[in-house]
């Protein structure tokens, strides 16, 4: 599971129809929203690369001005380390 | 209220993005960690590795690997924002093929340059490369050996090799590849304002009103700096953004007024506006009388090429920069060539775009800031061109106040903290100073208790000129640190590669990664990355950042920070300095190297005791270095930096070591705890007074030059090294892409960024390829005189050039474009012109 969320800047003008665009998009969420063309989204989805893929895509979207990332979570390899953790004796990490 | 994993870190990803962009619509109200390994990840502040804007990432740290990362929300750099390449901040360490012990060119086992590398141990790696260092230094003295570092390093690390270098071999032989990207704007404030660094900060992207970009393109280089822009202009009324390049790309999508200006006539276009500003009498007269001094620079100055070649000996100036004082009137007359006719002809620029942007400038109610970066900087009259912006500034009085700001943007994250402030280049010492001056180099050899006489006054081989003394077998040991060269450096068909392939010469080469510059040295050395060491980064705005040490660097990986200081260790003192000036400091008889430079009860001044280094919540963090060393070296490094900033010129000072570890950084000066966030205006900046103790509110004093004056230089176009002809038609330019940094050994090792943009293709114009019988897709050979690459075209991405112009990013190690780079560079500041190339375009 990786879960980010980004923080859209796109001409004011075209906030509607972005929006649209974003929500046609697999696995992307729309939360919030303002009047200058600020967008709030989140991709969530099991593979990381799909994420970066769209991030990428939503990057060269007409009218895109700037996609910043906000937060990441990978939780896969939370996952393996929790378990390599346990299959190990404690006291060798850090 | 209870949520599920999944909805509870989505809705903490949402509350961030949220609160960061100033939304306050569907925040979710904050939860707590549900679950445990949640509350067991260790968050801690880290400024990002890549850029010089210098963002502040939270990386989240489980079990001795980052495992998240989250943008900053109590930045002010970044207020939680953070850009694509933010995304893969913590995988850049992870890449398959790290580094993890020294490898040594070996064959019957012994170093041989066309042997294997084979895997040896730190104490060997050390044994071969000092023993090729101590016979060099008998055999040719202290300017056969030198090291290429790097605005990447730390501050202490770019210190500790500024002492090593300077103090320990005598030799100048250091510069950064900060020299092939800052040069420039450096040699545009040493000249203008006698003092580095820009004069205002970030604040001032909100308290402007019009953003004029000199070549830049922000939204792929800068893109957080670029969102502060964008909210100013979408918010404010009265704002605009004026774009100059000489391709469209991303920056035009918020430009009100973009311009495709011919290469190399930004010189044209400047002196056009400041023609216009006095045309019009619209130059502040009260600011010019009191705060300014006209002077010319000499012209017909060459293109640092080597002194046989011909464009050097037609020079009749070659590497010259003497200014001469002229009046205002003098100024004025050699202006009036610039007329809009003149530079509407020669850039291509539409009249009514040209005065558009010369309207902005001198309209006195508008504030302005300017911004540059490589297209400024990498031309071979860039320093002129640094200082054509701030004529501009200075004719109108925009300076030094909120809003009014010429802003020289950085590429590297501590090209200013590190290569600059630093003084890694091959003709400075910390703090602005320099070796050439008796003063300075008394001040350095008292900080650093050596006996009088230590500094070579003589200044050291620059990036370019190593490879080509290396070539000649002038200098035969050269050191790489934290930087690619071989991707980066000009020429290297002509001038690099030989150079290292020379049996005579020996190359190290410190990397994490077998980066093209590691494959071709006699010796790698792993080396510990970013979050794997206790760091200090220097970002654009002055603002000075710390970070602890995340995590533990693989293998024996070792930080450039270990490499220096135990590589000083395998010199006595007489070794490195000859016997006749060692003896001149008894008291250092017999010691290594290392014992006077490290152990000087400065250095080595602040006890560690493992475990030490903890935050304000009581996590504790590993200090590898100081535990190996047996003290905080950090600490001690950077208060005996500290040293110069009190001992030399007033106006450099930063807070004590352990305030920045609290804060997200502070602006140099640092005056009694307060950051400065406006130079040269009394009330904003603190040694206004001490310079000039009459001095009123409001009023400026530019204290880097002596009689408080800046300079306004006059300097005109003259014509690049190169210009396409018939064969080689086209114009080059290179530069970066949005996923990729800099050479891309980081970005190109994370599969990610390396599947969505994995190769650098060549951007041209539809117009152009038809011509050429190229389509999208099509196979290209790119050929200069100097060599070939060959890649594939790209007519509907992000960069459109004009017909007549191709543009290549050079981030791709399987081809590169910086072979088809002629070696000239600015004949002041010594930086490589990287943005006009001929070329030929052959369909293959």
């Amino acid at each position: 599971m990786t879960i980010c969320s980004l923080v859209l800047q796109v001409t004011p003008n075209i906030v509607d129809s972005t929006i649209s665009d974003l929500e046609a998009m697999d696995s992307v969420e729309v939360h919030a929203q303002d009047d200058l063309g600020k967008i709030v989204i989140t991709i969530d989805h099991a593979s990381r690369d799909y994420c970066s893929k769209t991030m990428s895509d939503i990057t060269h979207f007409k009218g895109m001005m700037s996609t910043a990332l906000i937060y990441e979570y990978q939780d896969d390899l939370v996952d393996e380390l929790i378990q390599k953790r346990t299959a190990q004796p404690q006291g060798n990490s850090l | 209220m209870k949520l599920s994993r999944r909805a509870f870190i989505k809705s903490q990803a949402v509350a961030a993005a949220v609160s960061s962009a100033g939304l306050s619509a569907l925040a979710p109200s904050v939860v707590q960690a549900e679950d445990k390994e949640d509350e067991e990840i260790r968050w801690d502040k880290i400024p990002c590795r890549f850029c010089g804007t210098g963002c502040s990432v939270l990386a989240g740290t489980l079990d001795g690997r980052i495992v998240a990362t989250q943008g900053d929300p109590d930045a002010p750099v970044n207020k939680g924002l953070n850009c694509i390449k933010g995304y893969f901040l913590s995988k850049i360490m992870y890449g398959k093929d790290r580094l993890t012990q020294p490898l040594l060119k070996m064959k019957d086992g012994k170093h041989h340059k066309e042997g294997d590398y084979t895997p040896v141990s730190w104490d060997k790696a050390f044994d071969v490369m000092a023993d090729k260092w101590k016979t060099a230094l008998k055999d040719k003295g202290p300017t056969s050996v030198g090291l290429f570092g790097s605005g990447q390093w730390t501050v202490w690390e770019g210190y500790a090799a500024s002492k090593l270098i300077k103090a320990g071999f005598r030799s100048n032989n250091l510069d950064p590849n900060a020299r092939h990207c800052m040069a420039s704007a450096v040699g545009g404030f040493m000249r203008t304002f006698g003092i580095d660094e820009p004069m205002g900060c970030y604040d001032d992207f909100e308290q402007g009103e019009v953003f004029v970009l000199w070549g830049a393109n922000m939204a792929e280089a800068h893109p957080i700096l670029w969102s502060r822009i964008a909210d100013t202009r979408l918010t404010k009324k009265t704002s605009s953004v004026h774009v100059l390049s000489t391709f469209k790309h991303r920056s035009f999508e918020l430009a009100d007024n973009g311009m495709i200006f011919e290469p190399q006539t930004d010189l044209i276009i400047a002196n056009y506006i400041a023609n216009y500003i006095i045309q019009n009498k619209a130059y502040n007269k009260d600011f010019v009388k009191n705060h300014v001094n006209f002077k010319k620079t000499a012209t017909d100055i060459g293109y640092g090429l080597r002194p046989e070649h011909e464009l050097e000996k037609k020079a009749k100036n070659s590497g010259k920069g003497k200014l001469t004082g002229i009046s205002f009137e003098e100024y004025a007359k050699a202006l009036e060539l610039y007329s809009l006719e003149y530079a509407v002809e020669h850039s291509k620029v539409p009249a009514d775009r040209l005065e558009e942007l010369a309207k902005a400038y001198a309209d006195p109610k508008k504030k302005v800031m300017s911004l540059w970066t490589m297209g400024v900087n990498q031309h071979t009259r860039g320093v002129w061109m640094n200082g054509l912006i701030y004529n501009i500034h200075l004719l109108m009085g925009k300076i030094s106040e909120p809003g009014n700001s010429p802003f020289s943007l950085t590429g590297q994250p501590s090209a200013c903290g590190t290569a600059r402030e630093v003084g890694t280049f091959s003709h400075r010492l910390p703090a602005d100073m320099v070796v050439k001056k008796e003063k300075h180099r008394k001040i350095a050899e008292k900080i650093w208790k050596l006996p009088e006489g230590t500094i070579n006054p003589k200044p050291g081989f620059h990036a370019v000129k190593m490879q080509r003394k290396m070539k000649d077998k002038v200098m035969n040991c050269y050191w790489q640190m934290c930087n690619n060269n071989m991707q980066a450096a000009p020429n290297i068909n002509d001038e690099l590669l030989p150079a290292w392939r020379a049996p005579e010469n020996f190359i190290t080469v410190s990397d994490p990664y077998p980066t093209v510059s590691a494959v071709e040295a006699d010796l790698i050395l792993p080396t510990s990355m970013w979050a794997e060491k206790e760091g200090a980064y220097g970002n654009a705005e002055r603002r000075t950042q710390f970070w602890r040490q995340q995590v533990d660097a693989p293998g024996e990986s070792q930080s450039d920070l270990w490499q220096i200081m135990e590589f000083s260790k395998r010199f006595t003192i007489e070794e490195a300095w000859g016997k006749e000036h060692a003896a001149k400091m008894p008291e250092y008889k017999g010691k290594t190297m290392y014992e006077v430079l490290f152990e000087n009860g400065v250095v080595n001044k602040f006890a560690y005791k493992d475990g030490e280094v903890k935050d304000g919540e009581g996590n504790q963090y590993q200090n590898t270095e100081s535990k190996h060393f047996g003290y905080y070296a950090q600490k001690g490094l950077f208060e005996e930096y500290r040293q110069f900033q009190i001992q030399g010129h007033k106006g450099h000072e930063q807070a004590p070591f352990d305030e920045y570890h609290k804060v997200r950084g502070m602006r140099w000066p640092v005056v009694d705890g307060k950051e400065t966030l406006w130079r040269f205006r009394e009330g904003y900046d603190p040694h206004v007074k001490y310079y000039k103790p009459d001095a009123k509110k409001g009023e400026v004093y530019f204290y880097g030059k002596k009689d408080g004056r800046a300079n306004i230089i006059f300097a005109p176009y003259e014509a690049p090294a190169e210009v396409p002809d018939e064969e080689y038609n086209f114009w080059m330019s290179t530069g970066r892409v949005l996923e990729h940094w800099h050479s891309g050994s980081m970005t190109q090792r994370v599969p990610e960024l390396h599947r969505a943009v994995p190769e650098a293709l060549v951007y041209m114009h539809p117009k152009d390829a038809k011509k050429q019988g190229l389509k999208n897709g099509s196979q290209v050979k790119i050929v200069s005189k100097r060599g070939e690459i060959i890649t594939r075209v790209n007519l509907r991405g992000r960069n459109k050039p004009p017909e007549g112009l191709v543009f290549v990013p050079w981030f791709d190690a399987s081809r590169l474009v910086n072979k088809l780079i002629l070696d000239a560079t600015d004949p002041l500041s010594k930086e490589t012109d990287y943005k006009k190339c001929p070329v030929k375009l052959v369909k293959v």
